[in-house]
């Protein structure tokens, strides 16, 4: 090989896609229901400022930041499940390894 | 070939990385100005100031939006939903046309890697002195070229993170606190998670981002037909491929046009060879028609061995680029778009809500006249402030009573007001439903109003 032939990429493992692509996927869900719902609700009314003390200026900003994790970690176990339901199931294919490299 | 290469079947091998090899050409140049002006957009936009304020500000604690002369409300959100679904009708739209162009010139994703990438470049080299580095053992030339690059993509990840945030939160005094390090807890979160989300994708994932988690990418081909513009390497006339001699007749030795040189290989970012035709992998980029552009150019073939061609013009038919498809596609976006402007030029500059007093059902006074409360809120989206007479409607002989007889509220901004309802006795049995009015004084015409029910005893 010449110094300047880079190798071909490899492959993920299937656990770090699928992992990868539930975080990704849960995120995309997530910012648009963060967005959505608090369109619609303002947090201040919702009742928080009975549990926080209500000194705590930032209240709002921590509401939403709280609420976007909550509506991630919710939406990642919904995705991380259908892909773990989807390959581990009945119709689960191997993966395809041919794809490369095949030439010379 | 060589035997360091791995081999297909080394299914849980770490990732490896792409070295793309840096091309020229029309693409390259369009894909830089793309690149320059979206990132321009992103990093300028907080910076330019309107009317005292900054020109585009999400306050999220204040819940509105301030986009120029536009100020949003919560209660706008349908435009937000309406703008995603032109966005995902103009995905289909010039998917349908040719491809995925906003994978190739507009995704963040690409965007950032193509700066992420010019960085490396700049510190390491080019491609092969970067695969020469790599593989080099480490010594002071190495560690500072390293280092020099870790420092330039952390400084670039934090400052997209800092401007990020500066859509939330005013920048100009940001950039201060992040100097005086005053920084609020959640301000310094999210630059830091920024910062990170962008060197990891454009840092470090890059094209994994694509071939792995991008939605896009797997339902792109529904939308794809024999007459979509998609980058395609003429195989009739490429094939079949080999090097030759300067100044041999390729015809007479039976070779086609392409000369195996792997120029296009070497420039695909995703590390694909196009030879192989279109693959789910390719991002668009059109850096391999650039790469052989220049070595037809060289070797004096004409040019668009790799082109952008639509399948059927392959196969030897006409090309066909207005389709009914592309045509349904451009009317309703054209609707849509209309109606957007229409619905943002014709905004009512007023809104009103009314809530309910949740504690008491009605209250009889003292006279006998029986009373609601009612939290009202008005919303004044308006350049300017403006003052507010209450008024009740379809409920007879009802005063509407709250601490003064108008309601002054400031250039887009909301005002909460409790607002007492009063009738008098033995009118009303039960529950009624009536419209409370707000209207502007020095715009009686622009009224808005709500509908609110009325109790009095059963």
């Amino acid at each position: 090989m010449a110094d300047n032939e880079a190798p071909f990429p490899a492959t993920w493992s299937r656990l770090s896609e699928g992992v990868s692509v539930a975080l990704w996927t849960s995120f995309l869900a997530a910012c648009l229901e963060t967005a959505a719902v608090f369109a619609c609700f303002d947090p201040m009314t919702l009742g928080f400022d009975d549990y926080f003390s209500p000194s705590l200026l930032a209240l709002r900003p921590m509401i939403y930041a709280m609420g976007f994790f909550v509506f991630w970690l919710f939406t990642f176990i919904g995705t991380a499940l259908t892909a773990f339901m989807l390959t581990s199931g009945p119709h689960a294919t191997p993966r395809s390894a041919d794809r490369r490299p095949t030439s010379s | 070939m060589s035997a360091t290469q791995p081999v297909a079947e080394s299914l849980y091998a770490a990732h490896q990385k792409v070295y793309a090899r840096e091309v020229s050409g029309r693409f390259a140049r369009l894909r830089t100005l793309s690149v320059l002006v979206l990132l321009g957009l992103f990093y300028g936009l907080p910076w330019l100031r309107w009317n005292g304020r900054q020109a585009v500000l999400f306050d999220l604690p204040a819940r509105k939006f301030f986009i120029f002369g536009l100020t949003l409300f919560p209660q706008d959100f349908y435009l937000l939903t309406w703008l995603l679904i032109m966005a995902a009708l103009s995905l289909f739209f010039f998917t349908a046309l040719a491809g995925r162009l906003w994978c190739g010139y507009a995704c963040p994703q690409t965007v950032w890697t193509e700066v992420f990438v010019w960085l490396e470049r700049l510190t390491e080299g080019n491609r092969s002195q970067q695969i020469k580095l790599d593989k080099a053992p480490w010594s002071m030339r190495k560690i500072s070229r390293k280092a020099a690059k870790q420092f330039l993509w952390v400084g670039f990840a934090l400052f997209t993170g800092m401007t990020f945030v500066g859509f939330f939160s005013p920048i100009e005094g940001l950039a201060g606190k992040i100097a005086g390090g005053a920084l609020s807890f959640w301000e310094g979160f999210w630059v830091i998670f920024y910062a990170t989300a962008t060197y990891g994708n454009a840092g470090f994932l890059r094209e994994q981002v694509c071939k792995y988690m991008c939605p896009y990418a797997r339902f792109q081909s529904a939308m794809f037909d024999r007459n979509t513009l998609i980058i395609s390497y003429d195989g009739a006339r490429g094939e079949p491929r080999g090097s030759r001699g300067r100044g041999v007749d390729a015809r007479s030795t039976g070779l086609g046009d392409c000369v195996d040189c792997t120029l296009c290989v070497q420039a695909c970012p995703t590390g694909i060879d196009i030879r192989k035709g279109l693959q789910y992998e390719c991002i668009a980029c059109a850096a391999c028609i650039d790469a052989c552009d220049s070595v037809m150019d060289k070797v004096g073939y004409p040019r668009g061995l790799v082109r952008y061609a639509t399948q059927a013009e392959m196969e030897g038919l006409p090309k066909h680029l207005v389709r009914p498809r592309v045509v349904v596609y451009a009317s309703i976006l054209g609707v849509l778009l209309s109606g957007f402007v229409y619905a943002v030029t014709h905004r009512m500059p007023f809104d009103l809500d009314v809530l309910r007093d949740r504690n008491t059902l009605y209250r009889e006074l003292d006279d006998g006249r029986i009373e609601n409360v009612f939290t009202v809120r008005i919303i004044n989206k308006d350049q300017r402030a403006h003052d507010f007479r209450l008024t009740a409607a379809n409920l007879a002989n009802a005063v509407v009573d709250s601490d003064s007889p108008t309601q002054h509220v400031n250039a887009e901004d909301v005002k909460t007001v409790v607002v007492r309802v009063r009738i008098p006795p033995g009118q009303e049995r039960g529950g009624h439903s009536f419209t409370l009015a707000a209207q502007p004084v020095d715009q009686p015409k622009l009224i808005v109003t709500s509908r609110a029910r009325f109790f009095a005893e059963p």
